[in-house]
């Protein structure tokens, strides 16, 4: 083990992490500069690095709370979730939760949902390349075996069940429009994130196919979808509308397998 | 000792704004081969890895990291290195290399490229953990110099003997980033060319020239303008003492059209072909 390495390391890092000053009097710099300067160059980088960072992953977050709300929520999140992982793609995954954690969200909901918006998107854009199910797979399904049918749905998909009007935020943000005062919705709006054909997509759903896509993830039947339709909805027409949205998740990339009942 | 990789020729970094330009060009491109970075395609799938499938079709490919961290005192992040292994397999690059730096400890990473002091310890412990990255890669990487704005007073060595050392220990090849010699030289007021000088010439596979940034009385390597008249003049001087070495144009922010780095790399080309035979430049597949 390399004592004297580990020693330096560790008070470097903490003076980074913590804009601390105990590395200085083992840096040595010309005369034309002090040590304090040339260490503050990685202090600083290390922060504005990282805001960057999330500025790029949360772009709309930031649109909506402006340059100095975001910089002092970015510099908290700094220092409340230091990353610990080599690829700084993963440095932000916490930020959503971060900001559901945070004093201003009881008067500021939307913000994390806006984030849990982006963070979405963003996990659809480089999920695994799951197959995709097809409507001839489900065609070669025998009729008396697709009660019991479970679906898998693709690994890029993310189901978000919101209190807020963020998407609507969100898309306005996205178009460069003004957008709405948030407020609180009546009923809880599910928005769904995915790829399609390796381009991340999104949508809100209607209250049945929130609840549907939910249940899809929880593993429940064909059966219990139809049934939990005809809770929601006409029960005679249960069964088509839960097919029809099978029909729109198979040709939108949403199912990756079908599973029939052993 | 083995043989060299073979030169490539003239390369850019690939990055994700001239995707479409690359694979959508219709006549030839003057780029020879690409470097890309490997945490960047160290994904489960999507966009990244298809824009990668198709453009090592038509490309040489060379794997480049910066989240090794193989001068770290914390234990090597086997994952990390399983996941690059993993790339490796599908890319097959001509080379995989990563920087001569530690990124953090306890399990916290900076994201940075972070000096060390250039002493017999850190050189043993260094060496020792290239050895075991080549040996889990089962190939040699190639190890890059990096911008540094501070020096430590526990240094025993000059940093062109510390990195010839490592390269000679550890069996292992150089990336000469032409850029950040030319940044820490004038950082710590040092001989750039004597740094190119004592260099071993058999160990360097790769040239990175990049732009920098000048900050208060210190120059940030930040990868973000052109390269500067200066570099290009240390590069000449590079390529009398190194011959045909893989160079490529690394830009990654302020990133500008493709035409403008093909402008800068097809400087290079005129410099090399200044100090080059035409049988030297004519190696490159």
């Amino acid at each position: 083990m390399a004592k004297k390495l580990a020693e330096l390391q560790s008070q470097m890092q903490s003076d980074i992490l913590k804009r601390t000053d105990g590395t200085l009097p083992r840096i040595s710099v010309p005369e034309n500069t002090t040590a304090e300067k040339r260490f503050g160059v990685y202090q600083f980088a290390y922060l504005s690095r990282l805001i960057e960072i999330l500025s790029g992953d949360y772009e709309n977050t930031w649109k909506f709370v402006g340059d100095e709300q975001f910089y002092q929520l970015a510099a908290q999140y700094v220092e409340a979730y230091p990353s610990n992982h080599p690829n700084v793609r993963w440095f932000g995954r916490y930020f959503p939760k971060f900001l559901s954690d945070h004093e201003s969200a009881g008067a500021h909901p939307v913000l994390a949902e806006i984030a849990a918006i982006e963070k979405a998107i963003e996990d659809a854009f480089d999920a695994s390349n799951d197959d995709v199910a097809t409507m001839d797979d489900l065609a070669a399904i025998p009729p008396e075996l697709v009660t019991g049918l479970t679906f898998k749905l693709h690994s890029s998909c993310c189901l978000l069940k919101q209190q807020t009007n963020a998407l609507a935020i969100y898309m306005a943000l996205v178009e460069d429009e003004t957008p709405e005062q948030p407020e609180n919705l009546d009923e809880p709006l599910y928005t769904l994130a995915w790829r399609n054909n390796m381009m991340c997509q999104y949508r809100p759903l209607n209250a049945e196919e929130g609840m549907l896509i939910d249940l899809v993830q929880q593993g429940q039947s064909f059966a219990t979808l139809c049934e939990m339709a005809a809770t929601m909805q006409d029960a005679d027409t249960a069964a088509a509308r839960v097919a029809g949205h099978i029909t729109g998740w198979l040709q939108s990339e949403i199912i990756s397998e079908l599973v029939i009942a052993k | 000792m083995v043989e060299k990789p073979p030169f490539l020729g003239f390369g850019l970094g690939l990055r994700p704004q001239h995707y479409t330009e690359i694979l959508e060009a219709t006549s030839e491109l003057p780029i020879d081969w690409f470097e890309i970075i490997s945490e960047n395609y160290m994904v489960e799938g999507g966009r990244p890895l298809k824009m990668l499938d198709q453009i090592m079709e038509r490309y040489p490919l060379v794997m480049h990291g910066v989240s090794m961290s193989i001068a770290s005192t914390a234990p090597l992040n086997m994952d990390y290195l399983t996941r690059l292994k993993t790339l490796a397999d599908r890319v097959n690059p001509k080379w995989i290399s990563d920087h001569l730096c530690w990124t953090g400890v306890h399990g916290v990473n900076l994201h940075d490229l972070l000096p060390i002091p250039y002493t017999e310890e850190a050189l043993n412990h260094v060496a020792s953990r290239i050895e075991q990255v080549q040996d889990f890669l089962g190939r040699r990487i190639a190890i890059e110099n990096v911008s540094s704005y501070i020096e430590f007073e526990e240094s025993e060595m000059d940093e062109w003997t510390f990195v010839a050392e490592i390269a000679k220990r550890a069996d292992c090849w150089l990336l000469l980033d032409v850029n950040n010699v030319f940044v820490s030289g004038q950082n710590h007021q040092f001989d750039d060319g004597n740094f190119i000088d004592q260099i071993p010439v058999e160990r360097v596979v790769q040239f990175h020239l990049a732009g920098h940034s000048e900050g208060d009385d210190v120059l940030i390597d930040t990868h973000d303008q052109p390269v500067c008249d200066e570099v290009f003049d240390l590069y000449e001087k590079a390529l009398r003492r190194f011959g045909p070495v893989s160079t490529m144009i690394e830009r990654d922010d302020n990133i500008p059209p493709l035409a403008e780095l093909l402008d800068e790399l097809n400087r290079a080309r005129h410099i090399a072909s200044g100090v080059l035979s035409h049988e030297q430049l004519e190696t490159a597949a």
